[in-house]
């Protein structure tokens, strides 16, 4: 058999998109606007799902009941990332959470956020924590810009 | 069980490398011409063919309209599977056990070494929430697992690196396994660059070029083949939620789900004694703990211990990946398979130099998903 | 549309984002070298299966008819083709109307079993027939490129 040559031919795939989040989100990203934070509780197992959820997916039940939570909570997983999400290291390590809010009873489900004023060393799963939020909030998801420790 | 049962009667594996120099279709027709005679049989005999593959990963749409030809599945009943490659046999093993056809080719590939595999991988979470904040991809949603998993059992990180130190030993004994340096110990593991804690370079899979191809076939034609048929003693699949934060992120639920019922099927009613070696897809280094526990391979409740005390290793009482497992080499889509085509050969004493002694019930073990949110087990023997 | 409109129309909010994934596929380069330097002479050179004798031009590596290697069975067909099929183009692929439209088609070139893809130019989209013969129009300067087949046009 002859050699066989090969060689790499590099492309770029690029798609923009533009994604309909669905009345619930609409809903859960205008309140960030309000600087609020809202889920909807399911009526047989109580959970509250944070963002918003139009159906519990254990109980099959449609989601009706809005909930709004308040903008503290407890740190219940977290990741020190030291890469961006294509993998370049990042100049600083940043903290990314879980964080379970208050005000909707004891099963609530964790949105995501940043953590700052703490040293990545010193994150504690269990941590109580308070949302900073944007001066002039948008609609965003950035509007919740990120979760500090509850000052003591 | 399947009315038909269905077996493992034929198998070829390409290099599991960091980059195989070969076209995408070269390295599929290679690994395609080497299982047919290893199995005895001729194009002509093939009913069915599954290919296991991935758009994302192919960089084409519909990307197996573009692998028929190498796959010998020219004007054959041709179909495909996005998952993994256990999702492809279990696939492949339905469409044999319906009576439709009796043998099946299973080809599961992917190159690693030709797309970004974490900026594809980050396609695989919701747009309109998880995805918006730019941070998330496969290695930082299992990273929230890991962190789980060490709280809930207080471990430390180092464990992490002492399973990719016995997987990295055993690769070294896998002629296949060429897709990173494996000549690491647990300390110099322990102290790779660090990813998104508690994963680091070292304990997280590597990005791989590689093609796994398995026949099966159903009795009675199983039972004529040149090779001793592997039975699919049984088989399991199970999802659990997508969303991190409604799942308990410490069990694996949907692995423990599906090695029930593929055990219920086998007739095993005690994993820890009656399997014999186990092949597990663990895609991140605690993934390997977790899967022993949900899937009742240890002595006692702690993986961590078992591992310590050698029990998981080549020479322990029920060795976990003999292979290397997917810490050594991962060809995205895949591993399952791979983890198939090892536990059949573990059963037939063709596994060379990381051959476990006297096998007779092997496990496979396959998944995808975030933080292995879907996962598919079989049980595998004479 | 007016935010209270849209409401209404039940949109919701839009977030944006991107698939950017880059690609490196590996290719054949023996082939399209051996192909291309056929280009530069104004030839078209294609590989042929031992087994069954198809003829692909562009070559390919592997008769998938027969699932057999074709190693280095190369032969050279006519700079004639027959069209098998086409489609008359208003738009581009991004939506950019044409100033004229644009005739593409698949051709088969006389001695090949494998089709090709390519504009056709030289006649009217009312003219063309599946069937007709065409004949390949070569850059004046070829350079040894996939671009040195211009377009093919009503044979005479």
């Amino acid at each position: 058999m002859s050699e066989k040559k090969f060689f790499r031919v590099p492309s770029l795939v690029t798609m923009p998109c533009a994604w309909s989040v669905g009345p619930f989100l609409d809903r859960f990203y205008a309140e960030l606007g309000q600087k609020k934070i809202v889920g909807t509780r399911c009526p047989k197992c109580r959970t509250v799902f944070v963002p918003p959820r139009s159906v519990c997916g254990a109980c099959w039940k449609p989601l009706t009941k809005w909930v709004e939570l308040k903008d503290q909570g407890e740190l219940v997983n977290y990741t020190v990332a030291h890469v961006d999400m294509r993998g370049a290291a990042l100049q600083t390590p940043r903290i990314l959470g879980m964080v379970k809010l208050k005000g909707g009873g004891a099963k609530v489900t964790a949105i995501y956020g940043e953590i700052k004023g703490v040293a990545p060393d010193r994150v504690k799963v269990g941590m109580k924590l308070a949302a900073v939020w944007a001066d002039e909030p948008k609609g965003e998801l950035t509007d919740l810009s990120y979760f500090q420790p509850v000052s003591k | 069980m399947f009315e038909r049962k269905v077996a493992i009667v034929g198998y070829a594996m390409s290099d599991q490398a960091d980059r195989i120099e070969d076209t995408r279709e070269g390295m599929i027709f290679d690994t395609v011409r080497a299982a047919l005679p290893q199995a005895g049989i001729t194009r002509d005999q093939i009913g069915t063919v599954v290919m296991c593959s991935n758009d994302f990963y192919d960089g084409h749409t519909i990307s197996n309209a573009f692998t028929v030809e190498p796959a010998a599945a020219y004007a054959k009943d041709e179909t495909k599977v996005e998952q993994d490659g256990m999702h492809a046999l279990l696939y492949a093993a339905m469409r044999l056990a319906s009576g439709n056809y009796d043998v099946a080719l299973v080809v599961a590939h992917s190159k690693g070494s030709e797309f970004e595999a974490q900026v594809a991988l980050s396609a695989q979470l919701d747009p309109t929430y998880d995805r918006q904040f730019g941070w998330f991809n496969d290695i930082s949603m299992a990273a929230f697992q890991a962190r789980a998993f060490l709280d809930k059992k207080k471990l430390p990180e180092e464990v992490l690196a002492q399973v990719a130190a016995k997987n990295f030993a055993h690769a070294r004994k896998n002629p296949k396994a060429k897709a990173r340096d494996y000549s690491a110990a647990a300390e110099a593991i322990a102290r790779s660059k660090p990813l998104f804690t508690p994963l680091r370079e070292q304990t997280v899979y590597p990005v791989t070029d590689g093609c796994c191809v398995a026949v099966l076939a159903a009795e009675p034609k199983a039972r004529k083949m040149k090779n001793k048929p592997i039975w699919i003693k049984g088989i399991g699949h199970w999802q659990e939620a997508y969303a991190l934060s409604e799942r308990d992120l410490t069990k694996m639920e949907s692995a423990k789900k599906a090695a029930k019922r593929a055990y219920k099927m086998a007739g095993v009613t005690q994993p820890a004694a009656e399997i014999k070696v186990a092949e597990l897809s663990e895609h991140f280094a605690h993934q390997e703990l977790q899967l022993a526990e949900a899937l009742g391979l240890c002595e006692g409740t702690s993986a961590a211990k078992n591992l310590e005390a050698g029990r998981f290793g080549l020479k322990g009482k029920l060795p976990i990946n003999p292979s290397g497992g997917a810490l050594s080499a991962c060809a995205l889509g895949t591993v399952g398979l791979v983890r198939a085509v090892e536990a059949a050969q573990q059963v037939l004493g063709e596994a060379g130099e990381h051959q476990v002694k006297g096998v007779k019930l092997a496990l496979a073990h396959g998944q995808c998903g975030p933080a292995a949110q879907n996962n598919v087990v079989a049980v595998f023997g004479k | 549309m007016a935010e209270e409109e849209k409401k209404a129309a039940g949109e919701t909010k839009s977030v944006k984002g991107a698939w950017d994934v880059k690609y490196r596929w590996t290719f054949r380069k023996d082939l399209m070298d051996r192909y291309v330097a056929g280009l530069k002479e104004k030839k078209l050179v294609g590989t042929k299966c031992h087994k069954c004798g198809r003829v692909y031009v562009p070559p390919k590596d592997i008769c998938g008819k027969c699932f057999e290697e074709i190693d280095e069975n190369w032969v050279e067909v006519k700079d004639r083709a027959e069209l098998v099929t086409y489609t008359v183009g208003y738009t581009s692929i991004t939506g950019q109307p044409y100033p004229e439209p644009q005739i593409t088609g698949t051709v088969r070139f006389e001695g090949s079993d494998s089709w090709a893809l390519g504009p056709i130019r030289g006649l009217k989209p009312e003219d063309i027939k599946v069937g007709m013969k065409l004949k390949v129009v070569w850059r004046e300067e070829t350079k040894g490129q996939l671009s040195d087949i211009e377009h093919y046009a009503p044979a005479e």
